[in-house]
């Protein structure tokens, strides 16, 4: 096993990003914050930082991969004046995640009425 | 773009250039069947460099003074194998009138998911949430399921 700081160096910008490599690089799992090309609209410049994870494998025969990138944050930049952060909010995410702890509490619950 | 050019272009060099991940198995079994496998695998390294940080902010389509921009999750998974059957030996009659086989096969996928729109004006930029009910449906249905029959299980008879 090998650790690689900043493994995908093809990959543009990594934040802060890291690489597990198993099998002399037969199989690597990278993971890590990146930041996205600055991109210019309206007078502006937005950047966007993003969470990626990625699994990928080289075998003698075949290989494949499989990537998630998800945005957190954008950066807008004015042509005068500070750049803000804004986070990206998941509301569906997050909706989702409220659903399922309601569902575990109600589970829980379930069971303690049925003890007593 | 020109940036996804030059990582897809460092990954197909990397490949060829891989004694220990099998590039060469794949770049010679690629030249064996005509270089399909190697267009295939050329592909596949392109998707693998598009897909970056810069994936998840969609184009800009400007309307009056203002700009909106999609602001997606990206997620993509794809793979592919080939595989061929041995010669018979000497003296020893193909089965199936074949004296060897050789095939193989691909596929992949991926999805969008929009969080947000991002709307930039004269006044600044503007995230505006995205949600998905029809998500959110298919995870309230059971919830709301399974609080309908606690609630009929708690009722006292």
């Amino acid at each position: 096993m090998v650790y690689q700081r900043g493994g995908a160096a093809r990959r543009a910008r990594p934040a802060l990003a890291g690489g597990l490599a198993v099998g002399g690089g037969r199989l690597r799992l990278e993971c890590g914050l990146r930041r996205g090309a600055p991109r210019a609209v309206g007078g502006r410049t937005l950047t966007v930082l993003a969470w990626q994870v990625g699994l990928r494998w080289r075998g003698r025969r075949g290989a494949g991969a499989w990537e998630l990138t998800h945005p957190l944050a954008l950066r807008e930049e004015p042509a005068a004046g500070a750049a803000r952060w804004r986070p990206v909010p998941d509301l569906t995410l997050l909706a989702l995640v409220g659903a399922l702890a309601l569902l575990a509490w109600q589970w829980r619950g379930g069971g303690t009425a049925r003890e007593r | 773009m020109a940036e996804l050019g030059e990582d897809a272009a460092a990954l197909e060099s990397t490949e060829a250039a891989g004694p220990g991940s099998g590039g060469g198995v794949l770049e010679s079994e690629a030249a064996g069947a005509g270089g399909g496998f190697g267009a295939l695998a050329r592909l596949l390294a392109r998707l693998d460099a598009a897909s970056s940080a810069d994936r998840t902010l969609g184009a800009a389509r400007t309307v009056g003074a203002r700009s909106v921009l999609p602001l997606a999750e990206v997620w993509y998974g794809h793979g592919f194998g080939l595989g061929g059957g041995e010669q018979p030996a000497e003296g020893e009659a193909p089965r199936g009138g074949a004296r060897a086989g050789y095939g193989g096969g691909g596929g992949g996928g991926g999805r969008v998911r929009p969080l947000a729109v991002v709307e930039v004006g004269p006044d600044g930029a503007r995230l505006h949430p995205v949600v998905d009910l029809a998500a959110l449906a298919l995870v309230l249905a059971p919830v709301a399921l399974v609080a309908a029959l606690h609630l009929l299980r708690g009722r006292p008879r």
